[in-house]
């Protein structure tokens, strides 16, 4: 009974930290969304409207746009940091286990911060100065600035997101596969299951947990991108680039629109949480199946 | 709400700092205030700022030479006033979003906040400034020998760049303007102006003062690697001009200049008061002119253009890219150092091309102290020595760009190259220091061309100074025109569609006229 009553103490630390940096700011965002309340808009003082801002939602179509431009980056992004992070995995646990001491070069671009990633692609990318900026244009695949080309900038980004996030993929993979049990592969060898056969039927199903696991970090991780496209594009050229993150912050921060920036941040909130758990229930069902 | 707001960005801002743990708890301030007897004996700074002795003062602005310049020069305040300055350096829209969470959230941290003079109405509105009349009218604070009226380079620039609603509220850190900078050792090559004429039928214009001489040299400059310019052999490939054509302010600042000369406005301020609301006539003939013009011009320019901020401007500048760029007055320094640009000492300033109208817009970076700062008064006693003679005088030397008349009595002011051209923009063009003509072995002086360039608007020789808006709404004002403008350079739409389009969304911006 007493150490039961000793656990609330435990607890307490992080319920006071829950509190604070999470459930406050999300409470106190859900009420301003149905304020109108802006720093630019001199009439936008703090008033109650209703559900005003989520109606202008419906009809942003800025905002849908920053839907498409999330998915358009996510979706390749998360399937190139999948199949090469898993690839690298291989390396490190299989073949070649002495290529394990580069673990920690690998890590080099996952650990420094977006910024710092997002500016070494905007100058590697710049076509007057840049290395891959010069090369690109020389080989004519690209004409102009890749960052100031609709059609070529959120491929940089996809690309200069991967080069950060790949090794943490490879990473849990490499714990996956690291941990995997003994058993199954000599099963599979008294079988006589080639290379490729113990891959698909014995590997992959046992990693998929750490698929899983990878996959939904970097889902939830992809649809908060904002770093990397800020330093890089801003959004653009145009609304090219311009994923949710970055238009929720635009509203929020630029314009100062608290209102609306606020109902922005719980739209993007609900739609994450939506996905995740689809996106778990059918990784899990995949597996089953 | 507001007050909710505040407590709200307070609980992040605080968070943020923890978790950073970036800086240094600000210092205990003291309930002491100047002592009414200094009135009686000879004023001095040591004895004003007596009460915050060991205090510490902060302030933040945008991290350019004008600042690192104060940054070199603060030890002489804290040896005066035994107070400690930190000065923080930010990028141009960091420092403001910065300083709009503190203000919001009230947190004190900063003093003094150097801002761009379009960010005070939603500063004044929001109530987070304090007027400066309150410790310039106090003898205890209010050195005898300071006084900025009188002494301005302009009074209409002053008016615009640091009082909203007819009060001041900030004291200059710099006027800026916009100028043609110009490769006057390209230009005044005798190989390159036989070229130009045989070419174009006209003697190469040193500088180019209007738009469709702008053209004709941006053309002319754009060479390949291989081919020869000014009597040498081109290593890399040199471009015309350069643009900046990014989703960045630089984009809003750059179609500014081009539609203005061309007699347009996105709204038409009463009276060239940015503190005024006007009708939107972002979608005019001119504008669109104007527009189709900037996007003509930038097949001269380097590959990168459209991801241009200023920041490449400057570099294209600084490793000799380019022939011409349109850039700011403050960013010169750093062009001008032998250390970081090969264009040093190679580069003439003159104005912007004339269409309709021979004009500069005004821009400056105020001194505001915050109704949120705990030392109000040791903030003031710092703005009033950073605005004193000897201070401006050295931080000119060391890039920044005095609003004092009296900077510019020192001969070692006026030889620095792109002051005279400064002047004159920021004085109408009625302040002529320095006259440079072409083939001059420096590039210091107002151009002759430039100079004795009529301007249409008036049948004179003065230059318009145009105000931006700087009512509340501005920043979203702006950040719609960088939208649609930059649409329109990277050819998602076409120019015509982009104007009709920010026309109706700058018109739900504002209020109804």
């Amino acid at each position: 009974m007493r150490s039961r009553r000793y656990i609330w103490w435990w607890v307490l630390p992080s319920a006071i930290l829950f509190l604070g940096i999470i459930l406050i700011p999300f409470i106190t965002a859900l009420t301003y969304s149905f304020r109108s309340l802006s720093f630019t808009t001199s009439t936008a003082t703090g008033q109650y409207i209703g559900v005003e801002n989520y109606r202008r939602l419906v009809f942003d179509q800025d905002f849908y746009n920053s839907f498409k431009v999330t998915f358009l980056y996510m979706v390749p992004a998360i399937i190139l940091q999948g199949l090469l992070g898993l690839g690298m995995a291989l390396l490190i646990a299989g073949a070649v286990r002495r290529a394990r001491i580069l673990i920690p070069i690998m890590l080099l671009p996952t650990l420094l911060t977006p910024v710092v990633i997002g500016l070494i692609g905007v100058l590697t990318l710049n076509p007057d100065f840049g290395v891959i900026g010069q090369f690109l244009n020389r080989l004519g695949l690209v004409q102009g600035a890749v960052l100031g080309n609709s059609d070529t900038a959120l491929l940089a980004i996809i690309a200069v997101d991967t080069y950060q996030w790949t090794p943490f993929v490879a990473v849990i993979l490499t714990a996956g596969l690291l941990a995997l049990p003994k058993e199954p592969y000599e099963a599979a060898q008294v079988d006589g299951a080639n290379r490729i056969q113990t891959f698909f039927r014995v590997t992959m199903p046992l990693l998929w947990q750490y698929f899983v696991v990878a996959i939904l970090i970097r889902v939830i991780d992809a649809f908060r991108i904002f770093d990397i496209i800020w330093v890089m594009t801003r959004g653009g050229p145009g609304t090219a680039t311009e994923a949710v993150a970055v238009y929720a912050y635009r509203h929020t921060f630029r314009y100062w629109d608290l209102g609306y920036g606020s109902a922005l941040i719980m739209v993007i909130f609900v739609f994450i949480s939506i996905l995740v758990e689809y996106l778990y229930k059918a990784l899990q069902k995949w597996q089953t199946a | 709400m507001k007050r909710e707001v505040s407590l709200f960005i307070s609980l992040v801002v605080l968070v943020s700092l923890v978790l950073a743990a970036c800086a240094p708890a600000a210092t205990p301030t003291p309930e002491a205030k100047p002592q009414e007897g200094q009135q009686g004996g000879a004023w001095s700074l040591a004895e004003a700022a007596k009460p915050w002795k060991g205090e510490t003062l902060r302030l933040i602005g945008e991290a350019l030479p004008p600042l690192e310049a104060l940054e070199e020069l603060k030890p002489q305040f804290e040896e005066i006033t035994g107070a400690k300055v930190i000065i923080e350096g930010l990028g141009h829209e960091e420092a403001v979003e910065k300083v709009t969470l503190d203000f919001a959230g009230q947190t004190g941290v900063y003093d003094v906040v150097l801002q761009p003079n379009r960010a005070l109405g939603k500063l004044v509105t929001n109530g987070w400034l304090r007027p400066i009349d309150e410790f310039y009218n106090n003898p205890a604070l209010r050195d005898p020998n300071f006084s900025y009226e009188g002494s301005l380079l302009n009074q209409e620039w002053f008016r615009e760049t640091n009082m909203y609603q007819d009060k001041v509220y900030g004291l200059p850190f710099h006027f800026i303007s916009m100028y043609l900078w110009y490769r006057y050792d390209w230009f005044d090559h005798p190989d390159e102006q036989a070229a130009f004429k045989a070419k174009y039928g006209y003697d190469l214009p040193s500088p180019p003062i209007t738009w469709e001489e702008y053209m004709d040299v941006a053309e002319f400059f754009t060479r390949k690697s291989g081919e020869k310019l000014a009597g040498e052999t081109l290593t890399y490939d040199v471009y015309g001009h350069t643009w900046g054509g990014a989703r960045h302010v630089t984009a809003w600042y750059d179609f500014l200049n081009v539609i203005y000369s061309y007699g347009g406005r996105d709204i038409k301020l009463p009276n060239n008061r940015g503190d005024s609301y006007g009708p939107v006539t972002v979608n005019s003939p001119e504008n669109l002119e104007a527009l189709k013009l900037i996007i003509d011009s930038l097949k001269y320019a380097p590959p990168g253009v459209l991801s241009s901020t200023w920041d490449e401007k400057q570099a294209a500048q600084q490793s000799g890219l380019v022939a011409m760029a349109i850039q700011w007055d403050d960013a010169a320094f750093a062009v001008e150092d032998p250390e970081q640009s090969k264009a040093s000492g190679k580069i003439a300033y003159s104005g912007v091309p004339i269409k309709k109208e021979k004009m500069t817009q005004i821009e400056g970076w105020d001194y505001l102290i915050p109704k949120s700062s705990k030392k109000p008064e040791l903030a003031w006693l710092f703005v009033q020595w950073a605005m004193g003679k000897d201070i401006q005088i050295a931080q000119m030397k060391l890039g920044g760009q005095s609003a004092l008349v009296t900077t510019y009595e020192d001969p070692e002011v006026v030889a620095i190259p792109y002051v005279p051209t400064s002047v004159y923009l920021k004085t109408a063009g009625k302040t002529v220091l320095k006259v440079r003509k072409v083939g001059d072995p420096t590039g210091g002086g107002v151009p002759e061309r430039y100079l004795n360039a009529t301007n249409p608007l008036t049948g004179d020789t003065s230059v318009n100074i145009v105000a931006k808006p700087t009512f509340p709404e501005e920043e979203r004002i702006t950040e719609a025109i960088i939208l649609w403008v930059n649409r329109a350079l990277t050819g998602e739409v076409t120019p015509e569609k982009a104007l009709e389009e920010l026309e109706k969304e700058m018109k739900s911006i504002l209020p109804s006229q």
